[in-house]
Formats: structure tokens, C-alpha cells, sequence
């Protein structure tokens, strides 16, 4: 389970730790830090928190996050270390393709 | 959920039963913080008894989530803990602020309806400095460890029938207290040395025709502040010849000083030395809240060298019956210039 | 630290009553009670809190830049540090006993209470003043942060404040006494402080190092705005200016005015005085040391002489040897001695040790001098 409470420098425990693609998204969308917290309403720092795993966000502000940029929260937030999305979109797609 | 053996109910579950427990609990803390009624008479004890059974009842209601610091709290404990203190924290100044405002009123409240004395003299506020009693002190830490807990008993929702009476063992062990503080007060009161009050904080500007006059007050407090404060109160004033006490019929004035006076011989002297509490009082200011103090007596004789032994004698018991019973006697001596030869 | 974000994202928006303000309000409301009866402190204390006042407005207004020295953590960690010192002092600081103790005592305390303020703008600036923030104007993450700086201060005031004053009461007549005189003098100010500052204290020590890449993009405007500039400079000004001054008290050369004429009332004819046909003159000398932080010492007398012996009229007494005003001095009087030879010269020397309250340790000697021989030459004045 994870805590709220705003510790950065240290991160996360291994049980607690989140893998997140926020900063993959943000940069295809050609948004800011500052325009990404805007939208979502946070705090600017508080995006670089949630990049870095520094954080872990509210379920409502997952579900924010997955409304901006059109993705299922799992796309975004996983507890294992993430693939490259290209790389998982190219082996669905050939997967599909071959069947 | 809790299957087969129910686990008996608490009488604080919902949230309005733990509304009224936190209303009880902050009329309670008033009452001490205040100061109405002026004594307890040893009672109080009792009242605090009173007030730790309000605790622990809100304690348990609230999973003591105030005082938990495991790890193992979730995320929804840890945000209502952590806006609990906030919130606590917020309101601890404008707390103590209130306090002090109803300490204040109430004093005032006191002199308003106490009414002169005879002959005019008003009773002041207590003249011996004890910086804060024991049961403003009580007050004090109720609000500074129990406010979170309040918030929390305050804010926190009603929780689903089949959540309710579920087994707290650990938490159980918290009506230990009740004997445990009843336990401490017996034993403060029974071991703490006695102690002198703070250095009086009041001066006054009496004069008495040919002499010299100073106030003296003073306490001693038995039982750590948890017992009671025997207090002296007198105005001494001193011509020379000799030292003797302003204010208290009681013990009459030396010749020297009606002769001072002047008086035509058709007036009495009792005309001259009528009771001024705010300057001599016997036990006026004595405090006995948590043990109670009888036999109170003041003496004061000038001897042959015209000097003053004024002595206060006191019995204190938190005991019924007055088994453990500690005798209290602080004494002031004067000379008739105006020296102090001994004082409590 | 964080750059203010420029104007279409959300600012945090300031409730109309803080912490912050409310400790504000309350300290410049005692603070002018306190200088009320002050009437001799003069026109530099009351400029001084206007100096005072300007700092806070142009901290709190100043844009924070990245890399700003207010937002790095060992800055906000020595601030809190300074308070903590502060609030130590002050609970070792007695109240003035009188409105005319303006010495090391009064006005000490005063600039404490002065510094503990533009401290806590400092430190509101450190940290974005998130700890009063209403819920509505703080993120999730913010929130939690602060919540938890509030347990943390919770816990911190309720150990070592109520602590202390529950030990205090209860322990001896000596600990009570210390409660009773304390709570009179700087430790109410102490204990207001944290009462309402400890949770941006416990913000600013722990909040964790600024990250340069989470500001990297909003930042506009130069490294230091003249808006900061200007609040760095009136904040070294307003920490600096009293110890400034107190040290000017050791170091600016005294003033001196004199004035020697006749006598201006009746001779008080005192025993052993010369005769009608003796000469008198009345002597006035004021010497002032240091400017804003000052003393003002003087000597007033009347000497008259016979050609054969001068002797005093009036103002060569020991209590005549005390200074005409102090502010935030100490005046300690080290010689006031008169004497007469065998060739009828009067002597009068009156000398004293100035200090400062903040600073002690720079002391200056002043002496005021009066010699006139039996023939009415004035040998040594001031």
C-alpha cells in the first residue's frame, strides 16, 4: 500500500514503489510540466514528483491523468518496471498480425 | 467482520454518541480551566477521573489513530490522522486563548457577586503566585493531548453496523489508568515534598499613621499541585516600637498604635481595626482543590520587643476522615523596625 | 527553489487570515505597546520598524527564482536553526522592569521580537507559506505534505513546550518562579512563535532539496529580480542596522556641546559658601555617544569662588552623576568624585562605561570633566 505523504528524496520501498510512463506521454503531447499541471491541478513541483516516483498520486488524480491523455491507468502506473510503449504497442500489433 | 463471539459494543459508536462524548469532554476541561466553582474541596480528583473515563471511551471509539505511529496505517488512517492535527494544531492556540479568556471571565464573574465585606473591604483575586494551579493545569494537558483525538471523534463518519464492536483488546488495557492515575495522585500527594509558591506578584500602598506597612504572601504546596496550597496573606506594618497586624480584628493592635491613632476616648477600637480581606485574610487564598484543608488557624502575637510572630496552621487530607492527614505551618516574624526575621 | 509560475497557472492563493498573519498582527500590536512608553527611544526606532515593515512587504513580493539562495535546503534548515536560537533567547530575556529601562534589557528584547519577525517572513517565502495554505489552495501532494509537518509540530510544541511548562510548575518553587518571570518577559514571545510557526518550521527542515528540472521550464526572468534583489538588500539592511549601530556607539566620536554663562537662578548659598562678593558661573555640558543606539550624558553645575578657593554651588553630588537619556545602552557610572586642593582648585570628574545591549563586548569610556581654580579659570571643561 502506498503513502501520501509527500516524501521526494528518498524513494518509495520496493513494496511501495510505482513505475509510471507520465513523463513518455507528456513529452509526445508536447506538453509542459507547467501545462500538465494546469490541466490536471497540481502544483507544477508535484509533476516532477509523480515522473520521478517520488510520489505516489490518488487514485483520483490517476484517473485524471488517464482522461488527459486517453490512456487506461494501467498504461500509465504499473508496479513493475515498464516497457517502452512502442515497443509493447509493435509486439501486440505483430502478435495480433500473426494470429 | 466479527462471526459467532460478538464482541460487546462501546457506548461511544456512532458519531453523534462520539459528538456528545467530545462536548462533555470540552465542558468538563472548562470547568477546570475556569474558575467556577472557586474549589473542589478535594474533589477534584474526581473530576479528573471523570474526564479520563471521557478520554479512554474516545479513545477506543476512535482506534486511538491520534497515538498511532505505525507504519501499518493505510492511506485513508494516515490523511484523517495527519488533517486531525492539522486541524488540532489550528485550534490549540485559539484553545488556549479561550482558556485563559474563561479564567479571566470567571474571576471577574467571582469578585462581581461576592459582595463587599463588612465595612467596605472587597475580597481580591488570590494573591499567591502559583503560575498555574493543578487543575488549570489538567486543562492544559487534556486540551494539548486530547484535541486530535477530538477532531478525529468530531469528523470521523459512522462506521457500517458489522463494523461495530470490533474486538480492541489492546485498547482494553486502557481503563489501567483510571487506578493508575488515582494511584499516582495518592502517591504524589503522600511523598512530594512541600514546596514554596512562586514570589507574590501583588504590592500594595497602605498607610497607618505612624508606621511603616508592607504586605507579605506566601504559600506552601503540598502535593505538588495536585494537593492543596496553604496560603499566608498579611499586612504588617511597624512603627518602631512595635510590629503588629493590619486588618484582622482578631488579633489587636498594640497600644503603641492606637495611641498613634489619635482617637477621642468615645470611639471604640474595634471602629479602627475592622476585617480588610484584601489586606489580612486567614485562608482566603488558600486552594484545595485536589485535598482538602481544614483547621485552619491565624495567630499573631508581639512580644516583649515589640516583634511580630504571625503563624498560619493548616491540616491537609486527600483522605476522608483525615487518615493521612499533614500538618502545614508557615510562619512570619517581624521585628519592630521592620526587618524579617523569618518568613515561609 | 521554486520560480513563481507565471501568470495563467494557479497561485497559491493567501486566506485573509494566516498563521502568518495573525502572529503579524499580534507582534506589531505588542510591539507598539512596548515602544508607547518608550517616549525618549526616538525618531530612528520608529523609522527602524518602517525599515522593518518594508522588508517584510518586499519578501513577501519578491519573485523566487530558481537557485534562489531562500529555497535551498541548508538555507531553510539555518533559518530554522536561527528561530530555534532565537526563541531561546528570548525565553532567557526578562521583561523591562520600567518604561524607563531602555537599556540592555528593553531594548534587546524589542529587536528579538524584531528579528523573530523578518525571520518568519524569510521563512514563509522558503517555503511557499504552504503551512497556512488552505486546503483549497494546496495539491494532494502539498496537503499531505503539510498535514504531516502539522503532526510533526504538534507533537514537537506539546513535548517541549507543554513539557517544559508542566515540569516547570510542578517541580520546585525555583522552576515555578523561572515559569512565572519568564511568561512576563521574551519567552511569551517565544511561546506565541512556535505556537504559530513551528509547522513551516517543520516544512522548511524537512521539505527536501528543490530539483533544478522541475523549474527548469518556468523559468523567465533573470536568475535574481530586482524585486529579490531589492528584499535581499533591505533584509541585510534590517538584520544588520542594529549591530551597525551598536558598534557605532564604540566608534562614532561623541558630540560635545558647552555653554558657560552666569549664574541663572539664585545661589543656593551652601554652607561654608563663599561670600556675597564671590564670582559664580553655571556650567552646562551634554556629551551624546553613538547615533540611534546613544547615550546622552551631561553635567550640569554652578561653581562660584573668592580668590581664595572655588567651591560648588550646585551639581557635583553623587546623585548628580547618572546619564541624561539612554537607548538601548547601558550606562554604568565607573568615577563621580569632587575635589578640592590645597590651592582652592575644584575638581569634578564624572566617568562612565557605555555599552550596547546587543553588543556588549564594544564598550565605550566617556568622562566629563569640571576644573576651576580659585580665580575662576576654567582648567578643564568638558
Amino acid at each position: 500500500m502506498s503513502r501520501q505523504d509527500g516524501r521526494g528524496t528518498t524513494p518509495p520501498t520496493g513494496s511501495e514503489r510505482f513505475y509510471n510512463r507520465i513523463a513518455v506521454l507528456r513529452t509526445e503531447r508536447g506538453l509542459s510540466r507547467q501545462a500538465l499541471a494546469d490541466a490536471v491541478g497540481v502544483n507544477y513541483q508535484t509533476v516532477g514528483y509523480l515522473e520521478r516516483g517520488d510520489y505516489n498520486p490518488s487514485l483520483e488524480l490517476a484517473f485524471r491523468l488517464s482522461e488527459l491523455f486517453g490512456v487506461p491507468v494501467e498504461a500509465i502506473f504499473s508496479r513493475q518496471p515498464m516497457r517502452p510503449m512502442s515497443e509493447e504497442l509493435y509486439s501486440r500489433t505483430a502478435s495480433a498480425g500473426g494470429g | 467482520m466479527t462471526t459467532g463471539n460478538r464482541a460487546r459494543r462501546s457506548v461511544v459508536e456512532t458519531r453523534w454518541q462520539r459528538r456528545i462524548a467530545v462536548v462533555l469532554t470540552l465542558a468538563v476541561t472548562a470547568v477546570l480551566g475556569s474558575n467556577l466553582p472557586t474549589s473542589f474541596h478535594g474533589l477534584a480528583i474526581v473530576v479528573v477521573l471523570v474526564l479520563a473515563t471521557l478520554d479512554i471511551l474516545l479513545v477506543r471509539a476512535t482506534g486511538a489513530l491520534a497515538f498511532t505511529i505505525r507504519r501499518t496505517l493505510d492511506e485513508r488512517e494516515t490523511a484523517l490522522r495527519d488533517r486531525a492535527y492539522r486541524r488540532g494544531f489550528r485550534l490549540l492556540g485559539a484553545a488556549l486563548a479561550v482558556a485563559l479568556l474563561l479564567f479571566i471571565a470567571s474571576a471577574y464573574v467571582l469578585t462581581a457577586t461576592a459582595g463587599p465585606s463588612q465595612n467596605g473591604s472587597t475580597p481580591l483575586g488570590s494573591q499567591i503566585n502559583q503560575v498555574i494551579s493543578g487543575r488549570w493545569l489538567v486543562a492544559i494537558v487534556e486540551l494539548v493531548v486530547m484535541l486530535p483525538t477530538l477532531m478525529i471523534a468530531w469528523v470521523e463518519g459512522d462506521r457500517p453496523e458489522e463494523e461495530r464492536g470490533a474486538p480492541q483488546p489492546h485498547l482494553s488495557l486502557l481503563w489501567l489508568s483510571i487506578p493508575a492515575l488515582a494511584g499516582a495522585w495518592l502517591l504524589v500527594n503522600a511523598l512530594a515534598p512541600d514546596q514554596g509558591t512562586a514570589p507574590s506578584l501583588n504590592s500594595f500602598d497602605t498607610s497607618f499613621p505612624g508606621a511603616s506597612c508592607a504586605h507579605y504572601s506566601g504559600g506552601r504546596v503540598v502535593g505538588a499541585q495536585f494537593g492543596a496550597t496553604v496560603s499566608l496573606n498579611v499586612e504588617v506594618c511597624w512603627n518602631g516600637t512595635d510590629a503588629f497586624v493590619l486588618g484582622d480584628p482578631s488579633i489587636p493592635l498594640p497600644q503603641s498604635a492606637i495611641a498613634a491613632m489619635q482617637l477621642p476616648p468615645d470611639v471604640p477600637v474595634d471602629n479602627i481595626n475592622y476585617p480588610q480581606l484584601d489586606l489580612t485574610s486567614c485562608g482566603a487564598d488558600t486552594v484545595d482543590d485536589f485535598a482538602m484543608v481544614s483547621a485552619s488557624t491565624c495567630a499573631g502575637t508581639v512580644d516583649a520587643s515589640g516583634t511580630l510572630h504571625y503563624t498560619v496552621r493548616a491540616r491537609v487530607s486527600v483522605l476522608p476522615g483525615g487518615v493521612d492527614r499533614r500538618d502545614v505551618t508557615l510562619s512570619l516574624v517581624v521585628a519592630r523596625d521592620g526587618r524579617v526575621l523569618e518568613q515561609p | 527553489m521554486i520560480a513563481d509560475p507565471p501568470i495563467r497557472q494557479r497561485r497559491l492563493r493567501r486566506p485573509a487570515f494566516t498563521a502568518t498573519r495573525v502572529t503579524l498582527a499580534i507582534l506589531v500590536g505588542l510591539l507598539t505597546l512596548t515602544i508607547l512608553p518608550f517616549g525618549g527611544m526616538g525618531a530612528w526606532l520608529i523609522g527602524y520598524v518602517f525599515l522593518v515593515l518594508a522588508t517584510c512587504v518586499a519578501l513577501r513580493n519578491a519573485r523566487r527564482q530558481p537557485g534562489s539562495w531562500l529555497g535551498r535546503r541548508v538555507v531553510r534548515r539555518g533559518l530554522v536553526g536561527l528561530i530555534a536560537v532565537t526563541c531561546v533567547v528570548l525565553v532567557a530575556t526578562p521583561a523591562p522592569s520600567n518604561t524607563s529601562d531602555t537599556g540592555s534589557t528593553g531594548g534587546g528584547l524589542l529587536l528579538l521580537v524584531v528579528f523573530l519577525v523578518v525571520l518568519n517572513i524569510a521563512l514563509g517565502g522558503a517555503t511557499q507559506r504552504v503551512a497556512a495554505a488552505p486546503d483549497s489552495s494546496v495539491d494532494e501532494r502539498q496537503e499531505a505534505m503539510r498535514n504531516r509537518a502539522h503532526r510533526i509540530a504538534y507533537v514537537v510544541f506539546a513535548v517541549a513546550v507543554g513539557g517544559t511548562a508542566v515540569v516547570a510548575d510542578v517541580a520546585s518553587q525555583q522552576t515555578r518562579s523561572w515559569l512565572g518571570w519568564s511568561f512576563r518577559g521574551g519567552g511569551l514571545f517565544a511561546f506565541l512563535e512556535l505556537l504559530f510557526v513551528l509547522p513551516a518550521m517543520v516544512l522548511a527542515f524537512l521539505e527536501p532539496e528543490f530539483r533544478p528540472s522541475d523549474v527548469r521550464e518556468v523559468m523567465e526572468a533573470p536568475r535574481q529580480s530586482t524585486g529579490t534583489r531589492i528584499a535581499l538588500t533591505l533584509l541585510t539592511l534590517t538584520m544588520g542596522l542594529p549591530f551597525l549601530m551598536s558598534v557605532l556607539v564604540a566608534v562614532l566620536p561623541p558630540r560635545t556641546a558647552t555653554t558657560i554663562q552666569a549664574p541663572s537662578g539664585p545661589l543656593r548659598q551652601q554652607p561654608g559658601a563663599p561670600s556675597a562678593t564671590t564670582t559664580c558661573r553655571e556650567f552646562f555640558a551634554r556629551r551624546d555617544v553613538g547615533y540611534g543606539v546613544q547615550a546622552a550624558l551631561q553635567l550640569h553645575a554652578q561653581v562660584c569662588w573668592d580668590g581664595r578657593r572655588a567651591v560648588e554651588d550646585y551639581g557635583m553630588n553623587q546623585s548628580d552623576c547618572h546619564p541624561d537619556g539612554t537607548d538601548l545602552v547601558t550606562v554604568a557610572t565607573t568615577q563621580c568624585t569632587r575635589t578640592t586642593d590645597a590651592k582652592g582648585t575644584l575638581a569634578f570628574t564624572y566617568r562612565t562605561s557605555v555599552s550596547s545591549g546587543l553588543t556588549p563586548f564594544f564598550t565605550r569610556q566617556v568622562t566629563l570633566q569640571l576644573v576651576v581654580d580659585r580665580n575662576g579659570n576654567v582648567l578643564q571643561f568638558p
